[in-house]
């Protein structure tokens, strides 16, 4: 079927000239196979992608006016949902912590979703930064060399470093172990576990450094709090693990693949943890605005309570904090591990409490009132929604082919020898 | 496994710590090292080296008044004050205009305690005088002003009242300045309310307008 | 599965795979058709621009041939761009005088006609509060007040660019498209801006603006006096932001606000001239600060009469 490699010999090749091509070649056929659910699932997908690339489209040629955003809230939605991307990029690999630093067995199978969740996670970080800017055909301005790079006195280069390293390391993961269990070699550990670690300090420093972004900024009181950082980071262990039940229940129950059980106890344990821890730094930040009172809390007053008769988040984050709340009585429940349809919504109330919370909760009540004390209000617009549910369906695209590729080589149904004894 | 799980946690903590420190070092002493240099290294430009002129606008002339003269049969003409000041002697007493026999009792005075004769002189209308008595001409009032209003004049002359246009940078080029009564009327000199001009426009309506403006075709 | 089978299982779906990148490729040509349009206008020397510190004079007076070339296709108008340096030995300062201004508003409406401003968002770079007297509460105060002013029970604080000596704008910027210049302008190429709005956030004073489009100005109304780094139209998607009308004040003129305002609240000068109006201000006028707390260090003071 694969005509340049037909020609290679009978036995598997031994050359990496050879079979990583062939490792390449079989990860794209792969891409493009499954069975009907994956198609519709597929187009589906695309089809929002496409919406949100005309949306975008749009937005660049006709100015950000298109947008909700004014000089008064000038980040919105996008920005919102990069932070929270960041979060889950990050909540994704400190799965890893458990597998490798503790040697848990139960966690190996989920390590690698939790890896490939982070590239995926990273690739709609970037992209929705991407979507924000006035000038995305300027981008080359930041690459150092031929543009300016203002490190280190900006946070954004910071950033753009440890995201693009983040995506970088987690891709070398990946596509090392990957190879190496198609080539049917046991991987050298001596090529992926240090840079298993490097992810783990890593993943910390992508949210810490996103986080620093916000709460530099002394003109921002709402954001200048020395807890945003350790918030930013136990919220990102609340998300990361609550989509990588999700995701390890869709396999259960879509594909034949095992999940144990172990894998998701561990998972139920941290999110046990992170998520009283969250609630609790919620409760420090909500007393400390709220005691101290004064100008400064302006913006907390606005978002939980309304300021001046304007109101537009406060339904948004007692959604959150109602959400989060339920989600933390079933996930502390003994039993939750044993009812899946409770866990699965345990998780999904989890995750949209966060995605409230990092998204409205956190960056539009940034810019309310202004730096000047003006209210000006933001809901985003049909536009905007467009353009993110076009960068959330381009990355649930990248991670529903990532785990389309990655189940069958780690079950080991698809190896180079078995591919290579099918072309003879 | 030869890397210590712990030796590579600690080495990104410290090279994190390390390049924050950096930066942290260079934003305290380096940065503001080279600003100030930057600031001593070169003789301050002088603005009033090789001056050029301030003048002062609108500085009130001697006035004259529109004489009815019907009844000599001659038009409407314009004439000195002491015209009529001459025949007529000052009503020394008169604190306010309406309480005037005939003419000026329209004209609105609200000047603090000042009588008309504090600042006008009934030895020769068509001058002014100052608190001592002396005569002052009337292109000369800021001086008459400033014996009440010394604060305002001291900040006048230092250039934060009144306003001007022109140059800041006197050896480029003139300025032009007010006089008092350009905005205050020497008779009631507080500044009058007004409407104000320019207000920003609602966010919503913003929006709105640059819209509708931007499917217009351009040009 | 027999051979056959396999081939022609294979084929059917090699057919339908093919069918469905054709139907995506051409449904992706469709979504992003607003953006060649949009390319098919830019210019590729506006994308090759190099920053403002890295063009040599040669390059720069391309620079501004060219724009002032695109000022005539799209706006109809005759412009002359220039680039009016830092002068050696000035730095400048503001500062306002509360007691005297009376919230007219003519500086915002001057500072919206000199620097070019979209007609259709009425932008301005200066924001004129009221404020009740006895507090110096942002919070108490408010931009939309109407008439008549001055109200009695109120005191007007218009805030434009601070122009800080440790500008926070300046430190978070990615790409350095502003900066600090020697004469205490903070500058932006709007030509390297590429648009995150991170200044914005970064901004206490609110003092920054983003051209959220294109913007619109009939060509008789547009200022033809324009500099590179202030107020030449500023194109869409990029910061812009108050510079102390650099194209006047480096000429040695006054701003426009300043001239504009009719009570003279506004002082502006040289603060390395012990001579100038603004040092006498700051030596016998209790100044202060807006948000100094913050360590911005602002060049834009304000004070109060008595």
């Amino acid at each position: 079927m694969n005509k340049p490699l037909a020609a290679q010999s009978a036995a598997a090749p031994t050359s990496h000239l050879a079979s990583y091509p062939r490792f390449i070649w079989r990860m794209l056929v792969m891409a493009t196979e499954g069975n009907w659910l994956f198609y519709a699932w597929m187009i589906g997908l695309s089809a929002v992608a496409l919406v949100g690339l005309n949306a975008w489209a749009t937005q660049v040629s006709q100015g950000m006016v298109v947008t909700n955003m004014s000089d008064h809230v000038s980040w919105g939605l996008y920005i919102a949902n990069f932070t929270f991307m960041v979060g889950l990029a990050a909540g994704g690999v400190m799965m890893v912590i458990p597998a490798y630093l503790y040697h848990d067995e139960d966690m190996h199978d989920v390590v690698i979703i939790g890896e490939l969740l982070a590239i995926a996670a990273i690739v709609m970080c970037i992209a929705f930064v991407v979507v924000d800017l006035g000038r995305p055909e300027r981008f080359w301005h930041m690459i150092p060399g031929i543009g300016k790079f203002h490190f280190p006195i900006s946070m954004l280069t910071w950033d753009v470093i440890v995201l693009n390293g983040y995506l970088l390391i987690n891709l070398h993961i990946c596509g090392y172990l990957l190879y190496q269990r198609y080539r049917g070699r046991r991987p050298n550990p001596k090529f992926y576990i240090p840079f298993v670690f490097l992810s783990i300090g890593w993943a910390i420093s992508i949210h810490t450094v996103t986080a620093f972004l916000y709460q530099g900024l002394g003109g921002r009181p709402f954001w200048n709090t020395a807890l945003l950082a350790p918030r930013f980071l136990t919220s990102a262990f609340v998300s990361g693990p609550a989509f990588i039940i999700l995701a390890l229940e869709a396999i259960r129950y879509l594909s034949s693949y095992k999940v144990g059980d172990g894998a998701i106890r561990i998972l139920v344990n941290i999110m046990r943890v992170t998520i009283l821890i969250n609630l609790l730094m919620l409760a420090s930040e909500v007393f400390t605005e709220f005691y101290t009172g004064g100008s400064h809390t302006a913006s907390a007053r606005y978002l939980y309570f309304g300021l001046h008769g304007h109101d537009a988040l406060v339904p948004w984050i007692w959604s959150s904090i109602a959400l989060t709340i339920v989600a933390t009585i079933l996930l502390l429940r003994p039993k939750v591990t044993k009812h899946p349809v409770m866990l699965i919504t345990a998780c999904i109330l989890a995750f949209v409490g966060i995605w409230i919370e990092k998204g409205m909760g956190l960056i539009i009540p940034g810019f309310i009132p202004s730096t000047l004390h003006e209210i000006v209000e933001y809901t985003p617009n049909g536009l905007e929604w467009r353009v993110t549910a076009g960068v959330w369906a381009a990355g649930l695209i990248i991670y529903t082919l990532a785990i389309r590729i990655a189940m069958p080589i780690f079950s080991g149904e698809v190896s180079l020898a078995k591919d290579t004894a099918r072309d003879v | 496994m030869k890397i210590s799980p712990l030796a590579t946690v600690a080495l990104c903590v410290t090279s994190f710590a390390i390049a924050l420190g950096g930066w942290w070092i260079y934003r305290i002493s380096f940065a503001p090292f080279q600003d100030a240099t930057a600031e001593q290294e070169t003789r301050p430009r002088l603005a009033k080296e090789a001056s050029f002129p301030i003048s002062i606008v609108g500085a009130p002339q001697t006035p004259t008044v529109l004489a009815d003269l019907s009844e000599t049969g001659e038009g409407p003409k314009e004439v000195a004050c002491a015209t009529c000041h001459t025949t007529r002697s000052p009503q020394i007493e008169q604190r306010f205009a309406d309480g005037l026999d005939e003419f000026h009792q329209d004209l609105e005075v609200r000047h603090g305690s000042l009588s008309c004769l504090s600042c006008h002189n009934a030895d020769n209308y068509d001058t002014l005088k100052l608190a001592d008595g002396s005569p002052i001409d009337f292109e000369n009032t800021m001086q008459l002003c400033a014996q009440c209003h010394g604060p305002q004049h001291r900040d006048y002359q230092n250039g934060s009242h009144g306003g001007m246009t022109g140059y800041w940078d006197l050896s480029r080029g003139p300025r032009s300045r007010n006089a008092c009564t350009v905005c205050h009327d020497a008779h009631s000199p507080a500044y009058p309310q007004f409407m104000p001009i320019f207000p920003p426009k609602d966010i919503e309506l913003l929006k709105e307008l640059a819209k509708a403006s931007r499917s217009q075709p351009q040009h | 599965m027999t051979e056959t089978e396999k081939k022609s299982g294979l084929s059917r779906r090699t057919v339908v795979k093919g069918l469905g990148a054709t139907l995506g490729a051409a449904a992706f040509a469709k979504a992003i058709a607003p953006l060649t349009t949009w390319s098919a206008e830019q210019s590729v020397d506006e994308f090759l621009q190099k920053h403002y510190h890295e063009l040599g004079p040669d390059e720069m007076n391309k620079v501004i041939a060219r724009l002032e070339e695109e000022a005539k296709t799209d706006y109809g108008a005759d412009v002359t761009i220039s680039d009016p340096k830092p002068q050696a030995g000035v730095k400048f300062a503001y500062a306002l005088n509360l007691s005297i201004c009376i919230g007219c508003r003519r500086c915002a409406e001057a500072c919206h006609k000199e620097n070019n401003h979209d007609r259709a968002t009425g932008n301005s770079y200066i924001r004129v509060l009221e404020m009740k007297k006895g507090s110096l509460d942002m919070e108490q105060g408010r931009v939309d007040y109407q008439g008549p002013v001055p109200k009695p029970d109120s005191f007007y604080m218009p805030v434009q660019c601070q122009q800080c000596d440790a500008p926070p704008c300046v430190d978070v910027c990615p790409v350095e498209a502003t900066w600090k210049e020697k004469d205490g302008i903070v500058a932006v190429d709007y030509n390297w801006c590429i648009g995150c709005r991170y200044c914005e956030a970064a901004c206490p004073y609110h003092a920054r603006r983003f051209n959220w489009a294109k913007p619109q100005i009939p060509a008789e109304e547009v200022n033809p006096d324009q500099g590179y780094l202030s107020n030449r139209i500023r194109p869409q998607g990029v910061m812009e932001k108050c510079t102390f009308c650099l194209h006047r004040t480096r000429e040695g003129k006054l701003p426009a606000c300043l001239e504009a305002c009719p009570t003279g609240s506004r002082v502006f000068g040289n603060i390395l001239d012990p001579e100038s109006e603004i040092r006498w201000v700051l030596e016998n006028k209790r100044v202060f600060v807006l948000k100094e707390e913050l360590g911005t260090k602002p060049s834009f003071y304000y004070f109060f009469d008595e």
